[in-house]
């Protein structure tokens, strides 16, 4: 009779009270058990970022709240039972929250500020309204979530943005007025640079010529003795003379840049025909190949197309690559061609000269660059901004230049035409 | 045998005795703060006034009902699961029973149900209950099987044909409103049959081997009431002294038996009201005087004791023999007063049966406290014997 099960209880002892089980009716365990759940519940919603509310949806009172509220609203869920939801709300929200208790849509979300009555302290919130289905007595769920950190990130984001344009605007105006300055500097310069030079050069050739005409040939019967010097002040003016040009080219120059680095340069666009173009720049430097005896190859493929572009800025771009080629040519001929490649027309210009030295390669289309090392370079006689205003005419016509050094010696420099107008 | 008392647990519900004690179910479900009850009763209580009565004290104190009263003698698990899905689909918070043992026992077991999703019959046996019901306030119009303070549930298993039985602390109701009035609506012969059955509870409880002296105090007093009172308020229905002796004759038995637990009468009745839907007290009142005669020996002077309070001389110097002989006398008689002197053969129960009848009943808990241990053919000869 007396069977013992596991825990050693025979069923005589649980029959009559004394098993491990045997409690008379307690709602206890069963009550601590949903207690510690709730309890759990309300922990996990105190720890959390959002400030919950519920309202009876009849009064618009608050009946409950949990989350945090403590930190982010400076009063304590206690001081908000039986508080109406819209004392929380700025006035122009507040008027709508009856409407939004006694509406059908399931959810309602806004944005808006929270504040705990009699606190100065407001906000930032998102809010979302839920009136559950089924509730008796009704309720609405009021989640807040405290938005101050989005929207500081976003003022401050604001703040960066108008803050950046501020400064790119200033910074363009600085540039402008300098780049005006400059313009307006060079122009002045030039032009105050340019008359008395005119005036130097036409009365040296003046001078010169009165020499040559009037003068020597009075001299040379009677005071044969004065020749000489008279044929070197004659020299002398020449020298003055052709320095005086190559100031007025380095004056012609520093406006061209100028105009072009203020945008001020006008192209005339038209339709080019290229082996055209070849001609008359090797035209053009023909005084320049006989007086020093080299060689000129040009080599323009068939069929090439025309290009669109400004007939005197490209012959000046030809003109100036051929001169420069032809001063550091060695006594080697120098070769111009033209071919068509996938982007566009490549004219390219290549002497046997020395070369130029790989530091330099990087910046020889830069201002004046070419002018600070111009003495590693042979004895050269440019004005430096040639180059700077190749690329400059080059780039404007949507091509782009550039510099080879082959491994036979020598330099190549080229640039491309796009076939049809960037 | 040991002179002080053996370790004993007592546990009792909330009650209130007295004629009005049902007008206060509403008071005290309010208490209880449930909303909405269900409320259960049966068929033929419905004929009576005393549901009403009990719904009327729920309204007063705004609370509402959903009436229940699809329960037949020995309630069945089916009636038990529709309860518990009335009980659902209406949101009760708790329960109100107005009605006999079975309309209790259902309603205690719609509870368990309730709480634990279960099916009933998966409670059976003892401590087998994981969480308590709902509140549970009872109003009994019988004064007999006492429900309403029993930590017993009896439940029919209409699939197996027996009787389960559900036993735990927890079946005890929390509030039960004993009110004599409403067990002035009981037939004489319901009278009769729930009388004895307190009888046979005070009975069994006090030769239990788990007597304790909380239960021998009520077991006394009971069968000290039933012998004053059972009789007149079988022949005077509406005598509210009677009706009163006999609900304090109820209580206290259920109070005894509830702790000290019953014995071979019940093991052997619940056999037979699961096999052949008879009625409990019927039952109990038929097998109880054979009982006593197949127990007599192992404790002979409690059962003189029992019989000297229905009123018999029994000298303490008497011979077991002749005090066996006056208490089965006390008792016959008391039966024969009460109208009950049919046998089980005149009620349906074939030999053939027997064998079936003491098979289940052997394995009855009651058996459990039964003062003499008994094996399967001994209950066969005492089945036999009440025949
Ligand atoms: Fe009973």
């Amino acid at each position: 009779m007396a069977r013992r099960d596991e825990s050693g209880e025979t069923q005589r002892d649980r029959l009559i009270g004394l098993g491990r089980r045997s409690i008379a009716k307690s709602y206890y365990p069963e009550l601590r058990r949903r207690l510690d759940e709730l309890e759990m519940f309300r922990a996990l919603l105190d720890r959390i970022n959002d400030a919950i509310f519920i309202l009876d949806v009849l009064t618009g009172d608050i009946v409950d709240v949990s989350g945090s509220l403590q930190d982010r609203y400076d009063c304590a869920p206690e001081d908000l039972i039986g508080v109406p939801f819209r004392e929380l709300l700025p006035p122009h929200v507040a008027r709508y929250v009856n409407e939004i208790l006694n509406s059908e849509s399931g959810v309602t979300r806004l944005e808006t500020e929270l504040h705990c009555p009699g606190s100065l302290k407001w906000t930032p919130v998102d809010i979302s309204i839920q009136i559950p289905e089924g509730l008796d007595p009704p309720r609405a769920v009021v989640v807040a979530r405290d938005i101050s950190e989005r929207k500081r990130a976003e003022e401050e984001l604001k703040r960066i943005n108008m803050e950046l344009e501020q400064r790119v605007m200033e910074r363009t105006r600085a540039l402008h007025k300098a780049n005006q300055a400059k313009s307006e500097f060079l122009s002045i310069v030039s032009h105050e640079l340019r008359t008395p030079l005119t005036s130097i050069i036409g009365f040296a050739k003046i001078m010169d010529r009165r020499l040559k005409r009037s003068i020597i040939p009075e001299v040379e019967s009677d005071h044969t003795d004065l020749l000489p010097s008279l044929e070197k002040m004659r020299h002398n003016l020449n020298v003055v003379v052709s320095e005086g040009d190559r100031l007025t080219n380095l004056i012609n120059d520093l406006l061209d840049v100028a105009k072009l680095e203020a945008g001020g340069m006008e192209y005339h666009t038209v339709e080019m025909d290229v082996p055209e173009l070849l001609r008359r720049a090797s035209d053009s430097v023909s005084g320049l190949l006989e007086s020093s005896g080299i060689e000129l190859k040009i080599n323009a493929e068939r069929d090439i197309p025309p290009v669109i572009a400004d007939r005197d800025r490209i012959l000046q771009v030809v003109i100036n690559l051929l001169s420069n080629a032809i001063k550091y040519a060695s006594g080697e001929p120098v070769e111009l061609s033209a071919t068509q490649e996938k982007d566009g027309i490549r004219i390219a210009v290549r002497d046997h000269g020395p070369g130029v030295p790989e530091h330099l390669r990087e910046s020889i289309f830069d201002k004046f660059i070419t002018q600070a090392h111009a003495a590693e370079r042979a004895p050269m006689k440019g004005t430096g901004l040639g180059l700077t205003i190749c690329k400059h005419i080059v780039e404007a016509h949507g091509g782009s230049i550039s510099i080879n050094t082959p491994e036979d010696g020598g330099s190549e420099f080229f640039f491309t035409l796009p076939t049809q107008p960037g | 045998m040991t002179s002080y008392p053996a370790l004993r647990k007592f546990v009792a519900p909330e009650l209130i005795f007295g004629i009005g004690a049902a007008e206060l179910a509403g008071q005290h479900i309010a208490n209880l703060s449930a909303r909405k009850v269900l409320f259960v009763t049966d068929e033929g209580m419905l004929k009576t006034p005393w549901p009403q009565m009990v719904m009327d004290s729920l309204s007063d104190e705004g609370v509402s009902y959903t009436l229940f009263s699809n329960v037949t003698p020995n309630p069945r698990d089916s009636e038990v699961m529709n309860g518990a899905e009335v009980f659902q689909k209406n949101r009760c918070e708790a329960i109100v029973v107005v009605g006999g043992g079975s309309a209790i026992d259902c309603a205690k077991a719609i509870g368990i149900v309730n709480t634990n999703r279960q099916n009933v019959l998966e409670f059976e046996g003892v401590d087998m209950v994981g969480h308590p019901g709902p509140p549970l306030v009872c109003v009994p119009t019988t004064s007999g099987s006492a429900a309403d303070v029993s930590q017993f549930c009896i439940i029919n298993d209409t699939a197996r044909k027996v009787k389960i039985a559900i036993v735990s602390k927890t079946m005890v109701p929390d509030v039960s409103l004993i009110d004599p009035l409403l067990t002035t609506t009981m037939s004489p012969e319901l009278t009769a049959h729930t009388g004895l059955d307190a009888l046979t509870h005070a009975v069994e409880a006090y030769v239990s081997n788990a007597n304790s002296p909380f239960t021998d105090l009520h077991a006394l007093e009971s069968v000290r009431q039933s012998a004053t009172h059972l009789q007149t308020a079988i022949e005077e229905p509406q005598n509210l002294d009677a009706r009163s002796g006999m609900s304090l004759a109820s209580t206290y038995a259920g109070l005894a038996f509830s702790n000290a637990i019953l014995g071979a009468v019940h093991a052997m009745s619940h056999s037979l009201g699961g096999m052949l839907d008879l009625p409990h007290g019927l039952c109990n009142a038929i097998l109880l005087d054979h009982v006593i005669e197949f127990n007599f020996e192992a404790v002979p002077e409690r059962y003189s004791n029992l019989a000297r309070a229905l009123g018999a001389d029994i000298p303490e110097d008497m011979p077991v023999k002749d005090a066996k002989a006056a208490t089965l006398e006390a008792f016959r008689d008391i039966k024969k007063r009460c109208g009950v002197e049919v046998t089980l053969a005149e009620l349906g129960v074939g030999e053939e049966e027997i064998a079936a009848l003491a098979a289940t009943a052997i394995n009855d808990p009651c058996m459990l406290t039964n003062p003499r241990q008994a094996i399967a053919a001994e209950l066969e000869g005492v089945y036999g014997k009440a025949r």
